[in-house]
């Protein structure tokens, strides 16, 4: 059985990362300019004409790898959160973590003129930071000496200090001209703003240590799920390990969320789909629901980027609207 | 009238733990309370005005006045909307956490503001430039729309509405309603405009928006205070709101009715302001005891004083700029929210 199961996984990830590619080389195709796949090609080999290299090099294939990673990475932390707190409906958006980038972000650009080259390195690690310390304030809230932390406790925590942030950056928000309130506004839908080499060279080596980190802890994931005292009982060090594995998920989403904005869902629905597809293993629902979350987002994505509406439309915009209902018909069956 | 008078015999389980003397005096301490924000809320203001003048502007009123026109064109329609606001968020928000069973239930939570919203993005596209009763009508559409959407989604389960399915159905509805607002909102450039209005504000209120909501709104208290006795009993849980003969599915519904019309109101008013429905009704119910019928009554009385203090808060607060009304509430809300989210967390096991 276990057997089966394990193949089943090998053959789900394998046809996710064939996806996961034709999905990238689809998406270098389109945008507003057009190129056709040979065309496209060509630039890959290194003998397209200038313009073609540009728009590949410059503008797509950043975007397209940003795309990928943060939605990587924001799967990853949802799933290692879910476990965490032993709550399926869990994911690093519900936690506070994107409140406080985005309140991080709002003060930056409220202070600073968002032009200038200074910026481009203080606002994503601003934007970290922020996401750090609204964690922190959750888990110092919710902690509670000589107990175990409650997840449901960490859970309420999380959706106050996320009302209390919203309502902070709503207050920013008012005094901004327009020019800085919309890319304020931008930031907040999930717009994948740091599609540059230089901030992707920076985002890439954290999320894969992150993650072969949080990988070859998937034992520890999997006897967590079973709850507090049945881990104790297992041997497993609950708070040291707890507390290890939720920093690796906090600094992936706090990453992700520097460089693309506030995406939500894609940490939420990505573990649901993997464990339908691949079942309750870490050791493979990790893998799983990173590549989904990743193929999500480079959809989402795209057709950001292809389809022209009067305006730039953030990515995240676009997973909110593709995946609620899909969240909604979930809460619907779940028991 | 008879076979209330038998339930009334039977039905002594509900603690009915504080004198009746209590709780008048408790009305009548919050009567005086509101009566003093409204005095102070009257003659404070860019230019001050006395408390005579205010008397004279209202029942002796004289156009040829500045200050009377003043106080009549502006100050009295802020506070009336301050106030049927206050009593609407308090009433909806006791009711909501009574017959839900859910100490955390709040309008804000619910879908309703992000309906409210949503509708108002709609209009300032595609209605621009309309009469403030359009925007009034639409916001309570917009209203309705998503607290149905929240409901419906948290009851369509097998096993039925649970505290915890509505909060999450709540989010995820706030969360799609605001994907399509900013979409909305980004495509055609009108952000700040939503922005300040999603901040919660009464500075604009006039005459015409008052008159129009007022049989909505007392047709919710009216409801609300109607089916307050079957909420005391529903919160007791539906087992032995069953046993004693209650016909739940018909209370839900009223109450439902009730929220909605509530909450409808007070965002159409003042915009979606959260948490005023969450602080009130608990606060009454550590005063006046877990009776829905004493708990009702009071959160009216005092949400309309709430909002009144909150408004002149406002106005102090970061002068001469006004700060938000939706902002002053967070800031007194999420410790509050923690507070309460601390101690009844035994409800979301």
């Amino acid at each position: 059985m276990n057997v089966v199961k394990s193949h089943k996984a090998t053959i789900w990830i394998l046809s996710l990362l064939i996806l996961l590619i034709a999905g990238a080389i689809l998406s270098l195709n389109m945008g507003k300019v057009s190129l056709n796949p040979l065309e496209v090609f060509q630039v890959l080999l290194g003998q397209g004409p200038d313009e073609h290299n540009l728009v590949v090099y410059k503008f797509r294939l950043p975007r397209i790898v940003l795309a990928i990673l943060v939605g990587f990475g924001m799967a990853l932390a949802g799933a290692v959160m879910q476990a965490l707190l032993r709550n399926d409906l869990a994911d690093p958006g519900m936690l506070g973590i994107s409140s406080g980038s985005g309140l991080m972000v709002l003060l930056i650009i409220s202070t600073v003129s968002i032009q200038g080259t200074a910026i481009t390195l203080l606002l994503p690690s601003m934007a970290f930071l922020g996401g750090l310390l609204a964690a922190a304030l959750i888990y110092v809230l919710a902690y509670r000496k000589r107990r175990m932390i409650s997840s449901t406790r960490l859970v309420l925590t999380g959706v106050a200090i996320n009302m209390g942030l919203s309502a902070l950056s709503l207050f920013l928000t008012l005094k901004l001209d327009d020019q800085k309130y919309e890319f304020a506004q931008r930031w907040q839908a999930g717009y994948l703003w740091g599609d540059k080499w230089s901030y992707i060279s920076l985002l890439a080596p954290w999320v894969l240590l992150l993650f072969a980190y949080i990988l070859s802890n998937f034992r520890t994931l999997n006897v967590l799920v079973l709850g507090n005292e049945i881990s104790i009982g297992l041997g497993v060090a609950v708070k040291k390990k707890f507390l290890r594995l939720a920093i690796a998920a906090v600094g992936i989403a706090s990453g992700c969320v520097a460089l693309g904005g506030s995406i939500f869902f894609i940490g939420l629905i990505s573990p649901h789909v993997a464990r339908k597809l691949v079942g309750h293993d870490y050791k493979v629902l990790l893998p799983t629901s990173a590549l989904i979350g990743a193929l999500l987002l480079l959809v989402a994505d795209t057709i950001a980027r292809t389809v022209s509406f009067k305006s730039d439309i953030p990515a995240g915009i676009i997973v909110t609207m593709l995946s609620v209902p899909y969240f909604l018909y979930l809460l619907m069956r779940s028991k | 009238m008879k076979k209330n008078k038998k339930l009334d015999d039977r039905t002594t389980v509900i603690p009915d733990l504080r004198g009746k003397s209590y709780f008048g005096l408790f009305l009548l301490l919050g009567i005086l309370l509101l009566l003093l924000s409204v005095a102070a809320s009257i003659s404070f203001g860019s230019a001050s005005m006395s408390l005579k003048m205010a008397w004279t502007a209202i029942f002796n009123f004289d156009p040829e006045l500045t200050e009377h026109q003043i106080i009549h064109a502006l100050r009295i329609p802020r506070i009336a909307a301050d106030i049927i606001a206050g009593m609407c968020l308090a009433v909806a928000g006791a009711v909501m956490q009574g017959y839900t069973r859910n100490p955390l239930a709040d309008s804000g939570l619910m879908g309703v503001n992000a309906g409210a919203a949503l509708a108002m993005a709609v209009t300032l596209v595609f209605l621009p430039g309309q009469l403030q009763t359009t925007t009034l009508l639409v916001s309570f559409i917009g209203a309705g729309l998503g607290a149905g959407l929240t409901y419906l989604a948290a009851s369509l389960n097998r096993s039925g509405m649970t505290p915890q399915r509505l909060v999450l159905a709540g989010i995820s509805i706030t969360m799609l309603f605001g994907a399509v607002g900013s979409f909305i909102s980004l495509n055609y450039g009108i952000g700040r405009a939503l922005a300040y209005w999603t901040s919660g504000s009464v500075a604009g209120a006039t005459w015409v928006e008052i008159r129009l909501v007022i049989p909505w709104f007392l047709g919710g208290l009216a409801l609300s205070l109607f089916i307050a006795r079957s909420i005391t009993v529903l919160n007791l849980g539906e087992e032995i709101a069953k046993g004693f003969g209650q016909r739940i599915v018909l209370v839900k519904m009223i109450a439902t009715l009730a929220v909605l019309l509530l909450a409808g109101v007070a965002v159409a008013l003042v915009g979606p302001i959260g948490f005023v429905g969450l602080i009130i009704p608990h606060i009454m119910r550590f005063f006046v005891g877990v009776d829905y019928r004493y708990i009702i009554p009071a959160s009216a009385i005092y949400g309309g004083a709430l909002m009144v203090v909150a408004d002149i808060a406002g106005r102090l607060i970061n002068r001469p700029a006004e700060t938000a009304l939706g902002i002053i509430f967070a800031m007194i809300g999420v410790p509050f929210f923690l507070l309460i989210a601390s101690k009844e967390r035994r409800a979301f096991k």
